[in-house]
C-alpha cells in the first residue's frame, strides 16, 4: 500500500491532481470573505449577514483558507510529488542529454516523424558532417548513418522549472520565519528610533532574525492630489548620518533588509489653547484620521473635542462642504464637550478660532502624519533566483525544444541518397516547417542543386498535408 | 473621453464590427473572396485604434492602464496587433479573426460602458515594475486569445469534418488540423512564459507598494489560479498526451478565467487592493 501510495505521489497524474485541488483551495478564498484579507468590519458584516454559512465556514477553516492545514498540506503534497517527480526523471533526462552513440537506436519513428529524402552528388557524403554543423546540428555517429540533434540539453530546462519552484519555497520559507512587519505613525517634524513600543499594535515580530534598526527624522509629508486621485507624496526622511531620502508610493526607503513604505496619510493640526488673558495654556499637533469625510476625537485641557475635516472648504445654503480631495483650503468643524455635555461648535479655518467656556481653540496650523509599513525580512534572493530561473527554464524547454534528425546514407542503381527521418519536441506540425527548410539547405550544398525542391520534403505516410 | 480619442474609438469599434459581420457573412455563404478585404478593414480600424490610444495619452499624460475601459481599450488592441501579426506572418492564420475580432470587439464595448471619462495616473501605478506587468499582462492575454481562436477553428474543422463535408466545403482549408492543434500550444506556451513574467513582475512591484510580495488579494489569488489552469493544460498536453478537440475546448473554457481576471475580479470582490477603479 505504501509502496502505491509513493508511485501515486511520484506520479505526473499527482501533480495534476494537486494543481487542480490548490486552485480549487484559491477558488474558495477568492469567493470566502477572508478574516485576514477584508478586515474586520466587513467580516462581521458578512457573519451577521449569513450566520449559519458564517459557522460552517469557520469550522472548516474556510475563512483562513490560504493557511489552513488543509492548505498547507497541500503544499507539502506539492512539493513532495515534485521532488519524487524529479529524482524519477534526472536519470531519465540526463540520459536523454547524455552525448552518446546510443542517441540513434533511442529514435524511435513515432507517427509524427517526418521522413525526407535527398539526392547526393558525388563526393558530398562526406559533407555531410559540415552541412548540419551549419544548421544547427551535433552530430553522432558518421557520415554514412548518424544521430544529429539541436538544443540537445532542452529536456535540462524541465528539471531547471521544477528546481525553480524549491528555490521559491525556500525563499518564502526564509522571508516566512524573518520577517518583522508594523506599522507606525509619524507626524511631521517627528523623529523615529525603532523602539518596539513605537510601533501601533501588535507588530509581526520575526521567528528568527532581529528588529530592523531603522531610525530617521520625519522632516516633510507633501501631498499631492488632483481630480479626487492621489497622484503622488513625497515625504521626507532624514538618516542619523542626516543623508535625506525621499519615500513615496511605490518608493520605500530601504536600508540593508528593512523596507519603510508609505502605507496611509492623516492630517495632524496643531491646535491651541487660550485662556481669557490670551496666555496659552494647552495646545498640541494631533494626529487625526479625519480624510474621505471620517469622524474622529481628541482631548485639550479637560475637554472633548469631535471634528470633521474639510481639505478644500466653502460653505453652501448654510453648510459645510469641501470642493475636493485637494488640500487648498483646509477647515475643521469642531465640536467642544466635557462630561458628554454639549459646549460649542463651529468651523474654523486655519488662524481661526472658538471661543467656550472662556477659553478659545486656535487652528493654527495645518501639517501631516503618515502611517509607515515598516518591514524587514531575509529571503529575497531566493525568490529573485526562484523567478528568474523558472523564467529562463520555461523559455529554453518550450521555445528552444529539441529537434532531432537520424539519417543512413544509401546507393541505389549506382546512386547515393540521404535518408532522413525529423522529428520536433511538442509541435509536430509547425516543426515541419523548418525541417523542410533544412533539408532544403542540406539539400542545395549535398546535391550540387540550386535549390532542394525536388529532393526535399517526402512525408511518412502519417504526416500531414499543408 | 478625449474628442479625438472618441472618433478613433468608435470608428475602430464600427469598423471591427464590420469586419466582424463580414466573417460570419464568409462563414455562413461560404464566400472566401470578402476574407482578404475583412482583415483591410481590420487593419484600417486597427489604425484608427491606435489613435485612440494615442489620443488618450495625449489628454492624460500617461499610458491607459489603469481603468475598466483602458483595460478594454489597450486588451482589444493587443488581440488586434496579435492577430494582425500573425496573419502578417502567415497568410492562412487571418482566419482567427473570426474569434479574436469579436472578443476584441465585446471586450472594449464593455470598456466603454464602464467609465471612459480621462483621470490623472494613481500614484500607485507609478512603477517601472508595474509598466512590465502590464505590458506582459497584455502580451499574454492576446496570446491567449489566439490560443482560443485557433481552437474555435478546429472544432469549427471537426464539426464540418464530423458532417462528412469534403475538402472542398472547409473552409479553412489552408491549415490542416495538425497545425491548428500545435498553433493552440504554442500560443498557450507564448502566453503562459508572458504571464509567468506578468506575475513575477506584479510580485515585485507589490513588494515596494504593500510591503509583500504576495498577499492574496482577489486579483493575485484569481491570476495564480489562472496560470495555474494553463500550467494545468501544458500538463495535459505534454504528460497525458491531450490534443485535438478535447484540448481546443480547454483553450476556450481556459480563457474565461483570464477575462474574469481582468474584467470581473473589480466586479466581484470590492476588497481588492488592485487600482483597475477610481482610487
Amino acid at each position: 500500500m505504501v509502496k502505491g501510495l509513493l508511485k501515486y505521489l511520484g506520479s505526473l497524474r499527482c501533480s495534476l491532481h494537486l494543481i487542480i485541488s490548490l486552485t480549487g483551495a484559491f477558488l474558495i478564498g477568492f469567493f470566502l470573505p477572508q478574516r485576514a484579507l477584508v478586515g474586520k468590519e466587513i467580516y462581521l458584516k458578512w457573519q451577521a449577514s449569513s450566520p449559519v454559512l458564517a459557522r460552517i465556514d469557520q469550522s472548516l477553516q474556510l475563512t483562513e483558507v490560504f493557511t489552513s492545514p488543509v492548505t498547507l498540506a497541500l503544499w507539502v503534497l506539492f512539493f513532495l510529488n515534485l521532488a519524487l517527480v524529479m529524482k524519477k526523471r534526472i536519470p531519465l533526462i540526463l540520459r536523454k542529454v547524455a552525448p552518446d552513440e546510443g542517441s540513434a537506436e533511442r529514435f524511435v519513428a513515432g507517427p509524427s516523424t517526418l521522413q525526407y529524402r535527398i539526392e547526393l552528388a558525388d563526393g558530398a557524403e562526406a559533407r555531410i558532417p559540415a552541412a548540419l554543423a551549419r544548421a544547427g546540428f551535433t552530430l553522432r555517429g558518421s557520415a554514412g548513418s548518424f544521430y544529429a540533434v539541436k538544443n540537445r540539453l532542452s529536456p535540462l530546462a524541465t528539471l531547471l522549472f521544477h528546481l525553480s519552484f524549491f528555490l521559491l519555497l525556500l525563499g518564502w520559507l526564509i522571508v516566512f520565519y524573518s520577517r518583522f512587519s508594523a506599522f507606525a505613525d509619524v507626524a511631521e517634524h517627528e523623529p523615529f528610533l525603532g523602539q518596539l513600543s513605537r510601533y501601533n499594535a501588535s507588530p509581526k515580530l520575526p521567528k528568527a532574525g532581529s528588529l530592523p534598526e531603522v531610525k530617521f527624522l520625519l522632516e516633510s509629508v507633501l501631498p499631492e492630489v488632483s481630480q479626487g486621485v492621489a497622484t503622488d507624496i513625497k515625504i521626507t526622511l532624514r538618516d542619523e548620518a542626516g543623508k535625506q531620502h525621499l519615500v513615496g508610493i511605490n518608493r520605500p526607503y530601504k536600508t540593508g533588509y528593512s523596507s519603510v513604505l508609505f502605507n496611509d496619510l492623516g492630517v495632524s493640526p496643531l491646535f491651541v489653547i487660550q485662556d481669557r488673558s490670551g496666555a496659552e495654556i494647552d495646545g498640541a499637533y494631533i494626529k487625526l484620521n479625519v480624510l474621505k469625510g471620517k469622524r474622529d476625537s481628541f482631548k485639550l485641557h479637560g475637554y472633548d473635542f469631535t471634528a470633521l475635516y474639510y481639505p478644500d472648504h466653502f460653505v453652501a445654503d448654510g453648510v459645510d462642504r469641501t470642493r475636493s480631495e485637494e488640500f487648498k483650503n483646509p477647515a475643521f468643524h469642531l465640536e467642544v464637550s466635557r462630561d458628554g455635555r454639549s459646549i460649542a461648535a463651529g468651523t474654523v479655518g486655519v488662524g481661526g478660532t472658538i471661543e467656550f467656556d472662556g477659553y478659545r481653540v486656535t487652528f493654527r496650523e495645518q501639517s501631516f502624519w503618515v502611517r509607515l509599513l515598516v518591514t524587514k525580512e531575509y529571503g529575497r534572493e531566493f525568490i529573485y533566483a526562484g523567478f528568474v530561473l523558472a523564467l529562463i527554464a520555461l523559455v529554453w524547454r518550450l521555445v528552444y525544444y529539441r529537434r532531432e534528425l537520424t539519417g543512413t546514407v544509401r546507393v541505389s542503381d549506382g546512386t547515393a541518397s540521404l535518408h532522413l527521418s525529423a522529428r520536433a519536441d511538442f509541435y509536430p506540425a509547425l516543426a515541419r516547417d523548418e525541417f523542410d527548410r533544412t533539408v532544403a539547405a542540406l539539400a542545395g550544398s549535398l546535391s550540387g542543386a540550386d535549390n532542394g525542391a525536388e529532393t526535399a520534403g517526402v512525408a511518412a505516410p502519417s504526416g500531414e498535408k499543408r | 473621453m478625449a474628442t479625438y480619442e472618441a472618433i478613433f474609438f468608435w470608428t475602430a469599434l464600427v469598423l471591427y464590427a464590420f469586419a466582424g459581420g463580414g466573417y460570419i457573412y464568409a462563414l455562413v455563404f461560404r464566400n472566401e473572396r470578402v476574407v482578404p478585404k475583412l482583415l483591410t478593414l481590420i487593419s484600417v480600424g486597427f489604425a484608427a485604434h491606435t489613435g485612440a490610444v494615442a489620443a488618450r495619452y495625449l489628454a492624460q499624460g500617461h499610458l491607459p492602464w489603469s481603468t475598466d475601459y483602458e483595460n478594454g481599450l489597450m486588451g482589444g488592441w493587443f488581440i488586434i496587433l496579435s492577430t494582425l501579426y500573425v496573419a502578417w506572418r502567415q497568410k492562412p492564420l487571418r482566419v482567427l479573426s473570426v474569434a479574436t475580432v469579436p472578443t476584441a470587439m465585446l471586450i472594449m464595448g464593455y470598456g466603454v460602458m464602464r467609465n471612459p471619462s480621462l483621470a490623472p495616473l494613481a500614484a500607485t501605478l507609478k512603477s517601472f515594475w508595474l509598466a512590465i506587468h502590464v505590458f506582459f499582462a497584455w502580451l499574454s492575454f492576446g496570446a491567449y486569445v489566439l490560443a482560443m481562436a485557433a481552437g474555435v477553428i478546429y472544432l469549427m474543422k471537426q464539426r464540418a469534418a464530423a458532417r462528412g463535408e469534403g475538402s472542398s466545403a472547409d473552409r479553412f482549408a489552408e491549415l490542416s488540423p495538425e497545425r491548428l492543434d500545435d498553433l493552440m500550444f504554442k500560443y498557450l506556451v507564448f502566453g503562459f512564459i508572458t504571464n509567468a513574467v506578468m506575475i513575477a513582475a506584479g510580485s515585485i512591484w507589490a513588494k515596494d507598494l504593500w510591503g509583500a510580495y504576495w498577499s492574496w488579494d482577489p486579483v493575485e489569488t484569481w491570476s495564480l489560479i489562472s496560470w495555474l489552469m494553463y500550467g494545468a493544460a501544458i500538463h495535459l498536453r505534454v504528460s497525458m498526451g491531450w490534443r485535438g478537440g478535447r484540448f481546443s475546448w480547454l483553450m476556450i473554457g481556459a480563457l474565461a478565467s483570464v477575462i474574469i481576471n481582468f474584467f470581473g475580479v473589480s466586479i466581484l470582490m470590492k476588497t481588492t487592493v488592485h487600482v483597475f477603479k477610481f482610487s
